[in-house]
């Protein structure tokens, strides 16, 4: 009796002890993965937050172009969202790191939200990213974009010397930029500027007349991937390093910003005529104000070159102006 | 006797599996108690890395807030901010515009020449005014930085057309996080 009632107790402890052990264990295992999970976001999430502020200084302002390098500890890809709302819009970006080497990039950050910044970032992994800004101008500085790339790339048809200017732009990536056909390696991406050929971007140029262009490239198209962006000015590098969803809805958001500032520089105008200074550009304003207004919501096809001439005339006007508004 | 043998048998079999029960329960608040202390050690560095990132870009706004085409002079200063620009974006309208443009608490341009001592501040525009309200989004938990510029208007006297600059404080505020 006493023999069959311990054989009982003994069993029963086992089981509850095998149950309970089993689910501590499991709750621990599920604990460890979700902590490791956590610590992961995390990373991603302060890796973003540590870009958007690495870029901050990039407002380039008086200097030219700002460049810079980001070098990570593991292959990481940064997404871009942007989102045009009824005032200035913002990207998100959001980072990738890939934990071990043959693993997927599985654990996303939270997206980092920012409004004063206009970011077009490649999809493509990598562990060395160059960073710099280019400053956007039609008439008047509107903003800094900046562009993140980690590939190399290789420039076809820039052996004119009228193009000197795109050039110097393009060499702020540094050892990543190879010019001339000869010189492409079989990982870099081919983009080949008015010439045909084995091309993964081609640029077509869109300015015919040298009296009112500096270089044939000043405007035109920019053909990727069965996609064709329209650019002006210095939104060439943009039009190459990103996306179409992406660089669509940022020039959208740049137009915007640039009906807001002219608007501010007539309010500045109006100022300015009550000290004796008036430029006289208040009527030229209004104008460019109110397409650039209209294009933000609704951009048609050469819409861009059109406000991009009609800026450029506005520029040459304000130089010549005794009360300038935005030159010294 | 032997009914009696078994309630003793059968009361230690429930006490062990009491003991058991008590032991697991243990053993579970133990780890627990010790995750909870990890996560709190981890959460710790967290905030601080987060407050830290957040004052990093204060001040890299700081730098950088001078040469946005909102307040800078020209397209080619540096450390200039424009007093009509101010003006305008201290009002009512561009306010409301710009209120989720900045990433930051406040900005706010002091002149410094004014006599704070015998005026205290003055918002403007008004008569005699020193400071512009630029941006505020009511925080009451600030950490302020500054820099000095120069507070510039374009005027013509005499014929002669220049730039009418005095000194000024420029002040940003970023918000200090509040994680409890």
């Amino acid at each position: 009796m006493r023999k069959i009632t311990k054989r009982g107790d003994f069993n029963f402890v086992w089981m509850f002890a095998i149950i309970a052990g089993t689910a501590i264990l499991l709750l621990a295992i599920y604990g460890v993965v979700k902590f490791g999970t956590t610590t992961s976001k995390v990373q991603s999430t302060e890796l973003a937050r540590l870009v958007t502020i690495v870029t901050d200084p990039m407002q380039a302002g008086f200097a030219a172009v700002r460049k810079s390098t980001i070098k990570l500890p593991k292959e990481t890809v940064f997404e871009v969202d942007c989102v045009q709302d009824s005032y200035f819009g913002y990207n998100t970006l959001s980072a990738l790191i890939r934990e071990r080497p043959n693993r997927d990039f599985e654990v996303s950050g939270i997206p980092i939200r920012t409004n004063n910044k206009y970011l077009f970032v490649s999809d493509k992994p990598g562990k060395e990213f160059y960073v710099f800004s280019m400053p956007i101008s039609f008439a008047f500085r509107i903003a800094d974009v900046v562009i993140m790339d980690s590939q190399e790339y290789c420039f076809i048809g820039l052996e004119d010397s009228d193009v000197e200017g795109i050039k110097n732009g393009l060499r702020t990536l540094g050892d990543k930029a190879l010019f001339g056909g000869m010189n492409c390696t079989d990982d870099s991406v081919r983009v080949c500027f008015g010439v045909g050929g084995n091309c993964d971007i081609s640029v077509k140029p869109g300015c015919t007349d040298p009296f009112f262009c500096e270089n044939e490239f000043e405007v035109g198209v920019v053909e990727k991937g069965g996609d064709s962006l329209e650019y002006a000015g210095n939104l060439l590098y943009p039009a190459i390093f990103s996306e179409k969803e992406s660089y669509s809805c940022n020039v959208k958001r740049l137009l915007y910003r640039q009906s807001v500032l002219a608007s501010i520089y007539m309010d500045k105008s109006s100022y300015m005529s009550s000290r004796d200074c008036d430029s006289g550009l208040m009527n030229e304003l209004r104008v460019l104000g109110d397409e650039s207004f209209r294009m933000s919501s609704n951009l048609l096809p050469r819409d861009l070159h059109e406000i991009y001439f009609n800026a450029k005339s506005i520029k040459d006007r304000e130089e010549r102006a005794q009360c300038g508004l935005w030159t010294r | 006797m032997w009914f009696m043998d078994k309630i003793v048998l059968n009361k230690e079999g429930q006490f062990k599996i009491q003991q058991m029960a008590f032991m697991m329960i243990f053993v579970f608040i133990f780890f627990a108690l010790v995750g909870l202390f990890f996560f709190q050690i981890s959460m710790g560095n967290l905030r601080s890395s987060a407050q830290e990132l957040h004052i990093k870009q204060t001040i890299s706004i700081l730098h950088s807030v001078t040469e946005l085409p909102e307040l800078s002079c020209s397209d080619s200063s540096s450390g200039c901010v424009d007093e009509d620009k101010l003006y305008l974006l201290s009002s009512e309208d561009y306010n409301r515009l710009y209120d989720s443009f900045w990433p930051i608490a406040y900005i706010r341009a002091y002149k410094v020449d004014s006599d704070f001592l015998t005026l205290g501040e003055i918002r403007c525009p008004a008569l005699n005014c020193n400071y512009y309200d630029v941006y505020s989004s009511n925080q009451q938990a600030v950490q302020t930085f500054a820099t000095y510029v120069s507070i510039c208007k374009k005027t013509r006297k005499e014929g002669y057309v220049f730039n009418e600059c005095e000194i000024g404080k420029l002040e940003v505020g970023t918000v200090v996080l509040d994680f409890k």
